[in-house]
This record gives C-alpha cells, sequence and structure tokens, in this order.
C-alpha cells in the first residue's frame, strides 16, 4: 500500500481555509443596489397572458434560490415564488408574476454582470429557471431575485472551466437521500459551510413514502397536505416544498452549483422505466408525468431537461475542462424490470440475462461514446445505485442486491468492458441510494480475483434517511468480508467532499454524529484517494 | 338551476355521470398551446351528507380524461357553496393522449360545517375552461333518540392514524370489514401500544352499550387481525371511567353494555391485537339503550 500522507494533508488544509472564505460569505449581507431591468429570458410558454406583481407581504421565497449545471459561459439560476406553500398555487393567484434577476461579480452586486426579468408561470408552480448566458469561465457569481420590494436571499455559484483549461482542483460534494422526517439536514450546513464548486446529489431528494407522525424527528412540523402519499402534480409538489423549506438545504443550494440526477423516490419505491411495483403502467405513467414535471420544477435544470409528460431527458455531460469529465446519468427511466422486487437474492440466470440493461441501449451507447471521445484527466460517472458487486451473507453463496448494478451485471460488463476497451483512464464512480458509505475498486470482473482494477468508486451514505446509525454495524462487516474490493463501511448520516486535482482524487466521508438532534457536528470519519494513473482506492 | 346540474342530477341517481366534452386550450407539453378535448366526470355525480365532520358519504372520485392526441397537464380548480368544506382546492396532472383513452381521478371529499343548514349546494369542478358542478344535498342530522347510534359521523379522535386508513373510518356507518381499507382505521405505530380510537358526541348522554367491531372479514379474521386486550372507556363528568375490559378477543364483534352513565365521550384503549402490530377498528357505536 502506497503513502499518501503527505499530499493528502495538503488537501486537507486547502479545504479547511477554502472554509473559512465560505462562512464569510454565509454570515454576510448583501447591500441592496439598484436593479438594471433589461432582457427577457424563459423558452417557457403558458397559456396565461396576465402578468401581475403579487400584493402580499408575505415572504415570497420560502423555498430559498438554487443554481446548478455549470457551463464555462451559462450557468441556471432558480427559485419559486411561494408565500403560502402549502397553499394551492404557492398561496398565489394563477398568474404569471415577472421576476428581475442579477448575477453580480461580488457579493455586495456593485459589480452586476448580467440581469433580465423572467416570467413564473402557474403552471410551472412559479418556479423560474434562468439560464443566465455570457459568463467568464471558472469564476464565482452571486445571484438574486426581485418581485416588487423583495429581494430573494443571495446565492452563490461558479461557472465551469473552459474546456481548454485545466483547473488545479474542483471541490465538489456527493450527496443522496434525504427523508425529510428521519433526520435533520446537519450534512447540508456542512456542505454549505465548506467551500464547494459543485454539488452532486444523485437521488431520493424527496421521499413519496409516508411522513411519520408528527413529523417524525422533527416532531410536530408535518402539514396535512403531505399526509397522502403523493399521486397527483399538485401533491408532489407539496413534498418538495416540505424538504425545501429546510434552512441547511437552502444554505446548501445557495452555497454551489448543484448538478442533480433522480432515483427512484423522486416517483415510487422501486420503479423500473415502465414498471411500478404498486400500479398498472397506464396508471403509473400518470404519477411518472406528475412527479418528473414537479422534479423539473424544484431543481436548478435546464429547459432542455424539461419533461414532455412522462418521458424526461435527463442523462448529460458536464465538463471540466482538461480535468473530469461528469457523466450524470439516469439508471430508472431506461431500466429493465427490477428482478425479485430488488431484494437481496442469489444473482441468477435472470439478473445476469444479457437483454437486460440499467441504462437503456441509447444511454449506454451515449455514454461510451462521451467517455471514449474526451480525454480529460478524471471520467466521472454520476449515477445513483452502487455499481460495486455486493454480497452479504457470509461463506458459500451470495445475496446480492437486484434493484443495483448487481441486478444487471451484463449491462455492468458492458459499460466497464466498454470503457476499459476505450482505453478510458481514471474513472471513477459516484454513488448514492444504499444509505451507507463505501469505498471500493472498480474490477473489470468482480468474481476473477485476478482482474484488474480499472476505478473507483466513492458510494455516499444518506444525508438523513435512516436516521442515526452507527459507524460499522456486523452486516457492513460481513459484506467487506465477502467482496475484498470494498475498501470501506460505514452506517452513519452525510456525505463526501471531495478535492480532484490533475494528480489525486481525495474523498472525505463527513459523517454526522446524529441527525435525530438539530445541533449535532458533522465530522470526518474517513479520508480515500484514487491517484491518476493508478485506479482504485487508498486510504489517505 | 342548470340543465346541466339536472342532468347531473338524474345521472348522480344512476351508476355513472353524465360527462362533459369541450375543447377546450390546455397546459402543453411541447412549445406552443395546443388544442384538445378533456372530458370531466365525478362519481358519484350527486352526494348527500349531514353537517357533522366524519360523515364520508361525501368522498367523490374526479375525472379528467384526454380525448386529444397530445399529453396534456391541466390543473382543476374546486370550490364549493359556503358552509361546505373541501379535503383539496387543486388537483393538478397529467391526462395523456387517448391512445387509448385514459380516465385519470383523483378523490375529493366534501363535508359541512355542524352549523350549515340543509339544504341543497354544490361542490365545482372548473378545468380545461369547463366546469363540472356536483349537487350537494346536506340533510338532517341523524337523531338521537334512544335507539340511535351516538357515534355516528360525529367526530373521532385516535393516537395515531395510518394514512392508508381515515380517522372517521371507525364512525363512518360501515361495519363491512371486506370494504375495510375505505371504512376502517388502524393506528400507525406497530408493535406499540395502547392505542386509542374514541369519539366524542353531540352532548352528554345517559348511555348504557357500546358496540364494538374489528377487521373480521374472510380474507383477515378477527382471531388473526382483530384487537385482543382492550378497554372500553367513557368520560363523564368526574373524568374517565372504565366500563369493560376485555382479553383474549378473537370475535369481530364485540357488545358491551353497562349501567347508564352520563358519558360526552367514549374510546376504546386497545393494549394488544391478534397479530401484535396494528389496532383495527372497523365501527365504534354508542347507545343509550
Amino acid at each position: 500500500m502506497k503513502s499518501t500522507t503527505r499530499g493528502s494533508l495538503s488537501r486537507r488544509d486547502e479545504l479547511q481555509a477554502a472554509t473559512a472564505t465560505r462562512r464569510r460569505f454565509l454570515t454576510g449581507t448583501g447591500a441592496s443596489a439598484g436593479l438594471a431591468l433589461t432582457g427577457a429570458l424563459s423558452g417557457l410558454h403558458t397559456s396565461s397572458a396576465e402578468a401581475r406583481t403579487p400584493s402580499t407581504s408575505d415572504n415570497l421565497f420560502t423555498l430559498g434560490v438554487a443554481s446548478g449545471d455549470p457551463l464555462p459561459h451559462a450557468v441556471v439560476i432558480w427559485t419559486r415564488l411561494a408565500p403560502q406553500p402549502f397553499e394551492p398555487y404557492g398561496g398565489l393567484d394563477p398568474v404569471n408574476v415577472p421576476v428581475q434577476w442579477q448575477v453580480s461579480e461580488d457579493e455586495q452586486f456593485r459589480r452586476i454582470v448580467r440581469s433580465g426579468e423572467a416570467m413564473a408561470r402557474p403552471e410551472y408552480a412559479h418556479s423560474v429557471h434562468v439560464d443566465v448566458q455570457g459568463l467568464r469561465p471558472w469564476r464565482h457569481y452571486f445571484y438574486r431575485f426581485r418581485v416588487g420590494s423583495q429581494v430573494s436571499p443571495t446565492g452563490r455559484t461558479r461557472t465551469a472551466p473552459r474546456g481548454v483549461q485545466r483547473p488545479d482542483a474542483i471541490r465538489l460534494a456527493v450527496a443522496s437521500c434525504q427523508k425529510w422526517d428521519d433526520g435533520f439536514y446537519l450534512a447540508h450546513r456542512d456542505i454549505a459551510e465548506r467551500d464547494h464548486d459543485l454539488v452532486f446529489f444523485v437521488g431520493d431528494y424527496i421521499y413519496e413514502s409516508h411522513i411519520k407522525p408528527e413529523g417524525g424527528v422533527r416532531g410536530g412540523a408535518r402539514p396535512d397536505v403531505v399526509d397522502r402519499e403523493p399521486m397527483t402534480l399538485d401533491e408532489y409538489r407539496f413534498r418538495y416544498t416540505v424538504h425545501k423549506m429546510d434552512p441547511d438545504l437552502q444554505a446548501a443550494h445557495a452555497s454551489a452549483a448543484w448538478v442533480v440526477t433522480l432515483d427512484d423516490h423522486e416517483v415510487e419505491d422501486n420503479w423500473a422505466s415502465r414498471h411500478s411495483q404498486k400500479l398498472e403502467t397506464p396508471e403509473f405513467m400518470v404519477r411518472r408525468a406528475n412527479a418528473l414535471r414537479a422534479y423539473w420544477e424544484h431543481m436548478p435544470l435546464r429547459t432542455a431537461q424539461l419533461p414532455r409528460g412522462p418521458e424526461m431527458p435527463l442523462y448529460r455531460q458536464v465538463r471540466y475542462g482538461q480535468l473530469a469529465n461528469f457523466l450524470v446519468l439516469d439508471t430508472r427511466q431506461h431500466r429493465s424490470p427490477i428482478v425479485a422486487d430488488g431484494d437481496w437474492v442469489a444473482p441468477n440466470e435472470e439478473s445476469a440475462d444479457p437483454g437486460r440493461t440499467i441504462t437503456g441501449d441509447a444511454q449506454e451507447q451515449w455514454l461510451l461514446d462521451r467517455a471514449g471521445r474526451s480525454n480529460p484527466v478524471w471520467t466521472v460517472l454520476v449515477q445513483q445505485v452502487v455499481m460495486a458487486h455486493l454480497d452479504k451473507l457470509a461463506g458459500p453463496g451470495e445475496l446480492s442486491p437486484m434493484s443495483t448494478w448487481d441486478g444487471y451485471s451484463a449491462s455492468r460488463d458492458r459499460v466497464l468492458g466498454g470503457l476499459t476497451d476505450r482505453d478510458v483512464d481514471n474513472l471513477v464512480v459516484l454513488t448514492g441510494d444504499i444509505h451507507q458509505n463505501f469505498a471500493s475498486d472498480l474490477k473489470r470482473d468482480f468474481y476473477d480475483p485476478d482482474s484488474p482494477v480499472i476505478g473507483a468508486e466513492f458510494i455516499t451514505t444518506s444525508i438523513s434517511s435512516k436516521g442515526d446509525g452507527q459507524d460499522e454495524t456486523q452486516w457492513g462487516q460481513t459484506i467487506l468480508g465477502e467482496c475484498p474490493h470494498l475498501k470501506f463501511h460505514n452506517d452513519q448520516r452525510g456525505y463526501i467532499s471531495c478535492l480532484v486535482t490533475p494528480e489525486q482524487w481525495f474523498a472525505d466521508y463527513r459523517v454526522a454524529e446524529r441527525v435525530s438532534t438539530n445541533t449535532g457536528t458533522v465530522t470526518s470519519r474517513a479520508e480515500f484517494v484514487t491517484e491518476a494513473g493508478d485506479p482504485g482506492v487508498l486510504p489517505a | 338551476m342548470s340543465k346541466r346540474r339536472h342532468l347531473l342530477i338524474a345521472a348522480g341517481m344512476g351508476a355513472l355521470t353524465t360527462m362533459l366534452l369541450a375543447t377546450s386550450t390546455a397546459q402543453g407539453v411541447g412549445p406552443g398551446p395546443s388544442r384538445a378535448s378533456i372530458l370531466l366526470d365525478a362519481d358519484p355525480g350527486a352526494v348527500t351528507i349531514a353537517p357533522l365532520p366524519c360523515d364520508r358519504r361525501g368522498e367523490v372520485a374526479l375525472s379528467m380524461t384526454n380525448t386529444g392526441s397530445e399529453g396534456e397537464f391541466v390543473d382543476a380548480l374546486l370550490t364549493a357553496s359556503p358552509g361546505l368544506e373541501l379535503s383539496r382546492e387543486l388537483w393538478s396532472t397529467y391526462l395523456p393522449p387517448a391512445d387509448p383513452t385514459q380516465a385519470v381521478s383523483a378523490p375529493v371529499t366534501v363535508t359541512a360545517a355542524e352549523a350549515t343548514t340543509p339544504g341543497e349546494y354544490e361542490l365545482q369542478m372548473a378545468a380545461a375552461e369547463q366546469t363540472l358542478s356536483i349537487p350537494v344535498t346536506i340533510e338532517e342530522p341523524p337523531g338521537d333518540g334512544p335507539d340511535a347510534n351516538l357515534a355516528l359521523y360525529r367526530q373521532a379522535f385516535a393516537s395515531t392514524t395510518h394514512p392508508n386508513t381515515t380517522l372517521c373510518g371507525g364512525v363512518d356507518g360501515n361495519r363491512d370489514s371486506e370494504q375495510w381499507a375505505a371504512s376502517g382505521i388502524h393506528d400507525r405505530t406497530p408493535e406499540e401500544f395502547p392505542d386509542v380510537f374514541g369519539v366524542e358526541l353531540s352532548d352528554a348522554y345517559e348511555i348504557s352499550r357500546v358496540e364494538v367491531y374489528t377487521l373480521d372479514s374472510a380474507t383477515y379474521p378477527a382471531a388473526e387481525m382483530g384487537i385482543r386486550d382492550f378497554d372500553v372507556e367513557v368520560r363523564t363528568p368526574e373524568g374517565w371511567h372504565t366500563t369493560a375490559s376485555v382479553h383474549d378477543n378473537e370475535e369481530g364483534h364485540v357488545s358491551i353494555t353497562f349501567p347508564h352513565v352520563l358519558a360526552d365521550q367514549v374510546r376504546v384503549v386497545v393494549h394488544d391485537s391478534n397479530d401484535h402490530k396494528y389496532s383495527r377498528i372497523i365501527e365504534l357505536e354508542v347507545y343509550q339503550h
């Protein structure tokens, strides 16, 4: 095992220094400058021609602000107007509302570089998705919105580097699974307090299942409108409202650009393309359309990702110059039906069927093409479910999860084989879903001890789902014992904070002491690295 | 009264209501507005309820059907006459294109405040530039004669209510365990006891009999799924008083009689059930005699 101590310490120092800067931004208050009202964006059409500024004095920005999907010259900025978040139309009349926006180089909005007016439309829940163009590559910007006399909180974002540029470092967070009633969002608070250029949220942003009585650990704060499991668009919107009213989640959104993809709970537990475990396909496709529409409305996504009915063009590429190529996957909309209801069973003929796919043929071809075409230092799959092989049965035999890539082993073979065949260097996979921290080598063939290690998988635990947890469990120890490619396990809540340089990918597993209270601490539980040119994970 | 409403009342007496068909401008999912034909419907097409909080006969399945070739997102605004309350005011949904036509439905429940005067009212669904009116008849509340079930439609209360059931399901006049999911109640704290389910009477009455119905169907017999150990308590001017303690019950129906006592509330306190998980009550009835 090689020593990486020196390099890792310097990375830690960098992160800590950046954190101090981050805190200054969060605690500062942006002075209100005059607004330049020019331009009009948003390609969304509406059936309503009437536009009116609401007269309410209630806070319109109860759900915060966000930014996402940065390009070298553009970034999406988002907000949604909802003065009464649990009322129909968020408490607004169902008419268009003009929203002014500004993007500035400084937090005080003295150097405004772009501004304009967008229309918040009732058919999109008065959300605003502005694709701000004409920005400079790889630099921080501040943004805010105004309606009448009300000014939103200020968000901070950062554009991507130019295609030919190779930045010295990218700081990014990987997060998933934030069941609202399972715990407080201490991990989001930590994300916000540290300096990240990007936050990847890889699914289960909401949960469609029942919210526990009295709001679970949060106590007494559950509005009646979320009592029913959502089926309709208005009900899904209420679910997002519950989650997005959380101040720590809002702070994390306001602190950095987010790149999101979804998993099952944004729609329904264990759904797969047109297949539901609860509903007949026609009924499910209506539910799926409602769920995906609500997802788009509440995420900082471009109109290119706007669903058409139940189909959402979600998989996409986010390039960070010559340093990293992020391929953001969608392993839900195009996957074959789940074997054994997603339970842990012995891998079998059905799960290994070469006709099965977790990505769909088109996405598989797209990802191999994109990965093979570019040659940045890091090729990164940003996706939902565990790619590495898992086995929780001690001794002979296997029990593997059928909702992860283990349930689609032929698909995994094609993707990992295709990437190997294309000489893709420095493969990193970022994963969520399983509510456990793992660090894993990715092998060309997990069943062959002599098969080469071809990449690293950093699997993040949940932000809150499953509650407090503990450092280690027998379950985790068994899996570590059965799967030598797995190097680390932990069963607490948190996220992974990464520092990516041309030489090294440094992953800091940040965990919350507890999420059942709102005052716990988040600390580093483990640090792993993968070195450029030397695939696989090592303790830092 | 409009012709449409006459039609709906007539249809409401049968199994199916009359649909409305109109061409509308709905919210398209593609670029530019598209024109589609949206059918509005409600089942039942008319309801009659008493002005009591747990009268659930006002549950209506609203539906919309897209007969056009493009999928649409449509908002249905729900309003009701003064004195009526609705479980939702907005229903937004995707309506798939007609290939084949697919009715998309969502439930709404209309209830009436206790002070609402009996008479004719209406619930309206406005969507796709159309309005569907659903007549709502408010009838006199059930009487409180000697043989009347004093718990019927009255305000229920519970320690917890599982979202798959409704609080009022235990006082809705429906004892049919085959309709358990729609007309019963159970708690949402599995394997945790005690659980409480009770009812507030409209006044204090001299009561002497309580009928407890727990889940007892062919699929889910009481011996496996019903409540097992429970107390029946009444609230007297002096406080809660236990009238009976039942142990090892495996029957679907338990009748409790006791000397007349002045009480304004009755509750069942469940200490265990036969599956040791949930406390399932299909109906709770309270009588003077």
